[in-house]
């Protein structure tokens, strides 16, 4: 076990260069200059050449990849060109805003979209089935800021339920803050997620130890929890890591729906403020959220599937 | 099998017009289409023409879904930003189908190394988010409807590598494929004539599916503000405006976030209908 995971760990390593390597091209080498997609092609050029010398876009490449790569090994990613804050710091000050939101969303999507999924498969062809399917064409179908605007319009103006701005402050607050944000696209993800659990499940269920499990007798319950579940699961983790970046990747339009502070704030604001050094440093992040989750997915796999870790499968 | 194949498409198109939610289906997206293409014959007020004595106003009959904060006339931008959602929608699946089909079919059918090398790019690509690889585009390339297009075709052509790699693999296989060799014929030849007709099913389906994921992916980058550029209207810009007037009025959000989920609906439900329709077993069941 601790031999593949630490296999997987080596692994990453490749990866990781890769994804830094996709970003840093990505910003270079694609068509478009990103001075001039910062500042607008109308800007005159001595502008785009000091631009282009302050944030160290006059070096040649292999030099500003030898620094790019530097930057991500110390966490040093130099300072915003707005208001020459330390970038460190401002990920530091947005990242747990991002990470509550994301862990929470999951948490609800476990808790909503997996029983939904079982039910879904149990009931097959039944009414609480065709409510569940309903459910997740839903979720596949509204877009998550749509929701979360639908959300805010109703709990936060209508009903004056919950606050609908910012991040809150001290942690009743902060709870309360996350509550529509994290409900948006935790339903969102549940869609999906029973949309996954129940194919698995169907597809387990199926199997000829379900029969002999039922005619030894075993209650529906434990036949559905211990026989069924636990291999429907292998599929489900695996599906979870992609769940989990796409809530990570709609935290970034839900943050914008609440004026949330988040990595995903303060990326898009990068962009748009034309803070070339911020907007490098919050997609890297994001990347290697990326790989990060990946890895997990696969530690996880090993751990609820013996044959990956024995070396059968 | 390979004999009920070659005949399997248009009879899968036949079942498709057959079956009631397909056809449904088929007549929201047609409806769609032609409000969008014929927009300035539906819709007469200018899209981007200003009034603030008729800010905020809810629907009625001069403005059906009601005014924006400018006093625009949200139902003549919806039917115009739908040009461009649409527009989007339809073209960067077909861009990275056209260019995923190519490259999957030549990494499946020559294999090796360049089958390899392919997918290891295939692999990175799937990992990110589609929504990061737009703002990364974006971030590099600027905002702008004709970047968004890169941006997602970008995002899907790996998906359509794989689709049409595998299934490459596995009609390669066929006896048909080693006997159109064996007649001689070219494998460019091999590869058009009997490869991709047989194929085209699942990248179809996809294709559909990812229709509806590129007018969500529009809609979500339009309304980060990275993709169409106002005052030009486009279903994800509009609840972006609207969200700074929610007190004024929640119609323009109401409006475009429906049109939004109509039109991904319709095509992700086509896609269902077309994986069905494509399956030969499921359609011989019904």
């Amino acid at each position: 076990m601790g031999r593949y995971i630490l296999q997987r760990l080596i692994d990453a390593v490749p990866t990781v260069l890769l994804s830094l390597t996709l970003v840093f091209a990505a910003l270079r080498i694609l068509p478009g200059d990103p001075a001039v997609a910062m500042l607008g092609d109308r800007a005159p050029i001595e502008q785009i050449e000091a631009f282009r010398h302050k944030v160290g876009l006059d070096q040649s490449l292999p030099m500003q990849y030898v620094n790019f790569l530097a930057e991500v090994a110390t966490g040093n990613f130099g300072r915003s060109l707005a208001n020459d804050t330390p970038i460190t710091q401002l990920l530091a000050d947005n990242l747990p805003y991002t990470l509550e939101l994301t862990g929470f969303a999951t948490l609800i999507s476990l808790l909503i979209g997996i029983p939904i999924g079982i039910i879904s498969a149990v009931a097959h062809g039944r009414l609480p089935d065709h409510v569940a399917r309903l459910f997740g064409l839903a979720g596949y179908c509204i877009p998550d800021f749509f929701l979360g605007a639908l959300f805010m319009l109703y709990f936060g103006l209508h009903l004056d339920l919950l606050p609908v701005m910012g991040g809150g402050t001290g942690f009743p607050d902060r709870m309360l803050h996350l509550v529509m944000p994290a409900a948006t696209i935790g339903l969102v993800m549940a869609a999906f997620l029973s949309r996954l659990t129940r194919s698995a499940m169907l597809e387990v269920l199926r199997f000829d130890y379900i029969r002999t499990a039922r005619a030894k007798g075993l209650s529906t319950w434990l036949v559905i929890t211990k026989h069924a579940l636990r291999n429907a699961m292998i599929p489900i983790v695996t599906g979870i890591g992609i769940y989990i970046l796409s809530a990570l990747s709609g935290s970034i339009a839900i943050e914008l729906v609440f004026s949330r502070p988040g990595l995903g704030q303060l990326m898009i604001g990068a962009v748009e403020a034309r803070d070339f050094p911020i907007v490098q440093a919050t997609i890297t992040m994001f990347a290697l959220f990326v790989v990060v989750v990946n890895l997990m997915v696969d530690v996880a796999y090993a751990v609820i599937n013996p044959r990956v870790r024995t070396g059968e499968a | 099998m390979s004999a009920t194949m070659i005949p399997a498409r248009s009879t899968a198109l036949g079942a498709l017009r057959r079956d009631p939610v397909g056809l449904i289906c088929l007549c929201i997206i047609a409806a769609l289409l032609a409000l969008a293409i014929f927009a300035p014959w539906f819709a007469w007020a200018d899209p981007t023409a200003q009034n603030v004595l008729r800010a905020s106003r809810p629907p009625s009959a001069a403005n059906w879904f009601g005014t924006d904060q400018f006093g625009r006339d949200i139902f003549s931008r919806i039917l115009h930003g739908g040009r461009v959602s649409l527009l989007v929608g339809i073209s960067a699946p077909l861009l990275a189908g056209l260019v995923g089909t190519l490259v999957g079919v030549v990494a499946g059918y020559v294999g090796g190394l360049a089958d390899r090398l392919v997918m290891r790019v295939v692999d990175l690509l799937m990992a990110f988010p589609s929504l990061l690889l737009g703002v990364l585009v974006a971030a590099a390339m600027g905002p702008g409807l004709r970047n968004v297009v890169i941006a997602l075709s970008l995002a899907f052509v790996p998906r359509f590598i794989r689709i049409a790699r595998a299934s490459t693999l596995s009609v390669r296989q066929e006896p048909y494929i080693e006997a159109a060799r064996a007649t001689g014929l070219r494998h460019r030849r091999v590869v058009l004539r009997h490869v991709l007709p047989n194929i085209i099913g699942p990248i179809l389906v996809v294709g559909s599916l990812q229709v509806a994921t590129s007018i969500r992916l529009e809609a979500t980058l339009s309304f980060l503000g990275l993709g169409t550029q106002p005052p030009s209207p486009s279903w994800g810009n509009i609840i972006r405006d609207g969200m700074n007037n929610m007190l004024g009025s929640p119609w323009p959000i109401v409006a475009s976030g429906v049109a939004i989920t109509l039109a991904v609906l319709a095509f992700n439900m086509l896609g269902d209908q077309l994986s069905d329709a494509f399956d030969p077993t499921r359609r011989r069941k019904s």
